[in-house]
């Protein structure tokens, strides 16, 4: 039987008390749409504290168990890869064609969710590259995914916990 | 597990519905939910608008205020997610 649990990683700012669940990203810009996001890699986490959650001078990562059953994997599933970038396009080039607008990916996943209404997909996990060579171990060649998981349904989420706290640099 | 022939079939049918109006609509009403939960909570306060019969001319080199508020805002620097 395939086990689907993960322990991913979740990066905010220190508060004065500490979090019980994660916060729900809302950015204009958050890629997967409005969600919880967490990373797969704890150094990723760590960068992306130093770099974005930067508000209190300190940030806080926190490490949660990740039910991935119902998660759409394009990173490491070829089946959802390719069936995700093919709606992807497909809706994209519907946007394009209908508004003369081209759409963000943030758009495409908030139509997903909304007017297609894929409650059962409880998250998507997505990669892009590192762009800062300091954390690669060779030169020339980004060989290393960063791969972030959006969670829309936070049942999914267990043992949410505090891992670590660091100052910013 | 996920069934993907499902997702597809309620995509294609939420696309199937749309009409150009109606994909134009919900494009621009999730953009400017996106613009506003970039500003935050909170409330909008509305400017008043003061006339003035003082003009302002300008020289042949300068730029008008016209051609500089037409420069679309980049948010390019925001970085991804979370």
């Amino acid at each position: 039987m395939e086990d689907f649990q993960r322990k991913m990683f979740h990066t905010q700012e220190k508060r004065r008390i500490n979090l019980d669940n994660p916060i729900e990203c809302i950015r204009a810009d958050a890629w997967l749409g409005d969600g919880f996001y967490f990373w797969d890699d704890e150094q990723d986490a760590i960068n992306w504290g130093h770099n974005s959650k930067r508000r209190t001078e300190y940030f806080q990562i926190y490490v949660g168990n990740i039910d991935c059953e119902n998660v759409l994997d394009t990173v490491f599933n070829e089946e959802h890869y390719r069936f995700w970038l093919k709606q992807v396009e497909k809706a994209a080039k519907h946007f394009l064609r209908k508004t003369g607008i081209k759409p963000s990916i943030k758009d495409i996943n908030d139509y997903f969710q909304e007017r297609a209404i894929w409650n059962e997909v409880d998250g998507i996990m997505f990669q892009d590259l590192p762009k800062n060579e300091d954390f690669l171990l060779v030169r020339a060649l980004y060989y290393k995914k960063r791969i972030q998981l959006v969670v829309y349904n936070l049942g999914i989420v267990s043992n949410f916990d505090l891992l670590k706290e660091d100052k910013c640099l | 597990m996920l069934d993907l022939k499902k997702l597809e079939q309620k995509l294609d049918e939420a696309l199937e519905k749309e009409t150009s109006e109606s994909l134009r609509n919900w494009l621009l009403s999730n953009k400017r939910k996106n613009f506003e939960n970039y500003l935050g909570d909170g409330l909008i306060e509305e400017m008043n608008h003061v006339s003035s019969k003082i003009g302002i001319s300008f020289s042949k080199n300068s730029v008008s205020n016209k051609e500089k508020d037409s420069t679309p805002p980049n948010y390019d620097f925001y970085k991804s997610a979370a």
